[in-house]
């Protein structure tokens, strides 16, 4: 797959399915990969567009330090082959999603940044 | 609607007028002032939807009888380390994988703000470190 040159520089992103568990409601947005963070994130849209409820509180420190809280929904989530049931999701006010390690280590992901190219494979 | 008063510092009060007037024009700080609660608000994971903010009260009475018995769960080798979910102030299910504890939940009692947490003596964290995350 290809880099998005959406982001600058160009970053590894994919379009995810995202989908109530307990509905139809579905949505597809597009998600950066990224390692750094520990909980994937979702816009805060989606969450009242998918209907989720809120199943948790938990903290969070951003890039500056910063102590802060949010609350987590379980969501289902798919792209390419690829489909994770019941996810422990956050939200904030972004345009995409971070997929975040919860999903990253469950796959092997090669990032070739020279040629702005990266696979995901489950070996 | 509702009106309130607040005592703010003079110098304080001039300058935010000032502003407003530069950037807004005349009768526009009460517009600020509303835009400003709003997004302070929003940015520390409130939405302004009326149903989410619903489940979110729900969901908050659920973590304050999660929080009264967590340290009686953490002495209790069938709690301790695992996930627990909360519903009406009673414990409904446990499990140690999440997902699983709130599919079951679900089913069960119908998708309706149920409260899931780690027993733990203390909370869950984690790291964000993208720099254009939206913070407080």
């Amino acid at each position: 797959m290809k880099y998005s040159h959406e982001y600058t520089p160009p970053a590894p992103s994919l379009k995810v399915k995202l989908t109530n568990p307990f509905s139809n409601r579905s949505l597809e947005l597009q998600a950066k990969l990224d390692t750094g963070a520990d909980i994937t994130v979702l816009p805060q849209y989606a969450i009242s567009m998918l209907k989720l409820i809120p199943a948790s509180r938990i903290s969070i420190t951003s890039f500056n330090g910063r102590k802060f809280w949010r609350y987590t929904y379980f969501v289902n989530l798919s792209f390419h082959n690829f489909k994770y049931k019941m996810v422990e999701v956050i939200s904030t006010k972004r345009r995409d999603i971070l997929l975040g390690r919860d999903i990253l280590n469950k796959l092997k992901t090669i990032l070739d940044g020279k040629k702005l190219r990266f696979t995901l494979h489950d070996p | 609607m509702v009106k309130t008063t607040i005592e703010v510092d003079d110098d304080l009060w001039k300058r935010f007028s000032l502003l407003v007037l530069r950037e807004r024009g005349e009768r526009k700080k009460n517009q600020v002032i509303v835009e400003l609660l709003k997004n302070y608000i929003e940015q520390r994971g409130l939405p302004t939807d009326p149903q989410q903010l619903e489940y979110i009260m729900r969901i908050e009475d659920e973590r304050e009888a999660f929080l009264k018995i967590r340290d009686k769960l953490i002495k209790d080798p069938k709690y301790s380390g695992k996930y627990i979910a909360i519903f009406q102030g009673a414990i409904i299910g446990c499990d140690e994988d999440k997902g699983r504890l709130a599919e079951t939940v679900y089913k069960k009692y119908g998708y309706v703000p149920i409260y899931i947490d780690k027993v733990a003596s203390t909370e869950r964290h984690m790291e964000i470190p993208s720099p254009e995350l939206t913070t407080p």
